[in-house]
């Protein structure tokens, strides 16, 4: 069957592999219909992934259709059914699976960095990872997973409808903290250095937006917020240097909420 | 003075998933403008090249298999 595959720091190539054997227990094949690149397989790509060794299919932002289904599997997943995947694993072992932080486990895999993804024909993946919904496009099924990064965030600040909330960059994972930002009703501040960006991060429920490159950030914050501030901040740019800017700006008063979310391996500098 | 509680955030959580999931089923989100071009698998490895070369200008790229 067909796949992507990284074979090398920017090669990347259409190869043929072999078909994943018959689902094991608890497992289903999917047909993958639609995958999402994730900045981190741009990363793979550029060869400045650490995690990554080659070769690498990348992929995991996955709307696939259940095609066939192992021993074991609860009767709610059918053949024939469209699915999204969340593509990390757990070990239950290590000091934050024992403290039931499964998402920031140690030894966690995700499909296209640590082990092959999804950009293939045909994945095998155990039931457990598996959501659905009749609603959703298998367009949407696969934006699912990087809006996800986002509305963790969101739910690391307790983000309430009381707060306003700063998202600092509009790329894909900036929206998804828009998103979910806005799906908790708080006012939503969209910062970016590109017009097009910030209209899009309206549309996703950006309450409201700065350009930081052609507005002075700091003045439009106190304006917007009665020289209060903003209650929770969330850095969605992905570079250190900036959320070390962040941290030293003087808009910080108060009580306030700071995340930078960390979805490969950059590290904060102290 | 500040007293700034600073957190990371890593990956995601199944109620997260769910909360998305929950999300997009009951907004008009903009998933066409998300999805700045949608490609086949034969052309993704171009896509992924033409992406890291001018990085600024995707949102997302998605790939059909269909």
């Amino acid at each position: 069957m067909k796949a992507i595959s990284i074979t090398e720091a920017n090669r990347c190539e259409l190869v043929d592999i072999p078909e994943p054997a018959a689902p094991g227990a608890g497992e289903v094949r999917l047909k993958v219909r639609q995958v999402g690149y994730c900045g981190s397989d741009l990363t793979s790509f550029r060869g400045l992934n650490p995690m990554v060794t080659y070769p690498r299919i990348p992929g995991h932002e996955i709307g696939a259709t259940i095609e066939s289904v192992g021993s074991g599997v609860p009767e709610q997943w059918k053949v024939g059914q469209n699915v999204l995947v969340s593509p990390y694993t757990s070990c239950g072992q290590c000091s934050a699976c024992k403290a039931g932080r499964f998402n920031t486990c140690r030894y966690n895999e995700t499909m296209g960095v640590q082990r092959d993804g999804a950009l293939t024909e045909y994945v095998n993946i155990p039931h457990e990872k598996l959501f659905t919904s009749d609603k959703l496009s298998l367009a949407e099924m696969a934006l699912v997973e990087p809006l996800t990064v986002g509305f963790h965030a969101v739910s690391r600040g307790e983000t309430t409808a009381d707060d306003t909330v700063v998202v600092f960059g509009c790329g894909a994972i900036g929206l998804g903290v828009i998103a979910g930002a806005s799906a908790r009703k708080a006012r939503v501040i969209a910062v970016d250095i590109d017009d097009e960006k910030l209209a899009l991060a309206k549309r996703c429920g950006a309450t409201d937006s700065i350009n930081s490159m052609t507005e002075s950030l700091h003045e439009r914050l106190q304006e917007m917020t009665d020289n209060e501030g903003p209650t929770v901040m969330i850095e969605a740019v992905g570079t250190a240097s900036y959320f070390q800017s962040l941290r030293r700006r003087s808009l910080l008063r108060g009580t306030r909420r700071l995340h930078r979310l960390r979805k490969s391996s950059r590290r904060l500098r102290n | 003075m500040k007293e700034l509680d600073i957190r990371g955030s890593r990956n995601a959580t199944p109620e997260d998933f769910e909360a998305v999931i929950a999300h997009l089923e009951s907004v008009a989100f903009p998933t066409d403008e998300v999805i700045t071009k949608t490609v086949s698998l034969e052309d993704a490895p171009a896509a992924l090249a033409a992406w890291s070369e001018n990085p600024g200008e995707i949102t997302k790229i998605h790939i059909t298999l269909d």
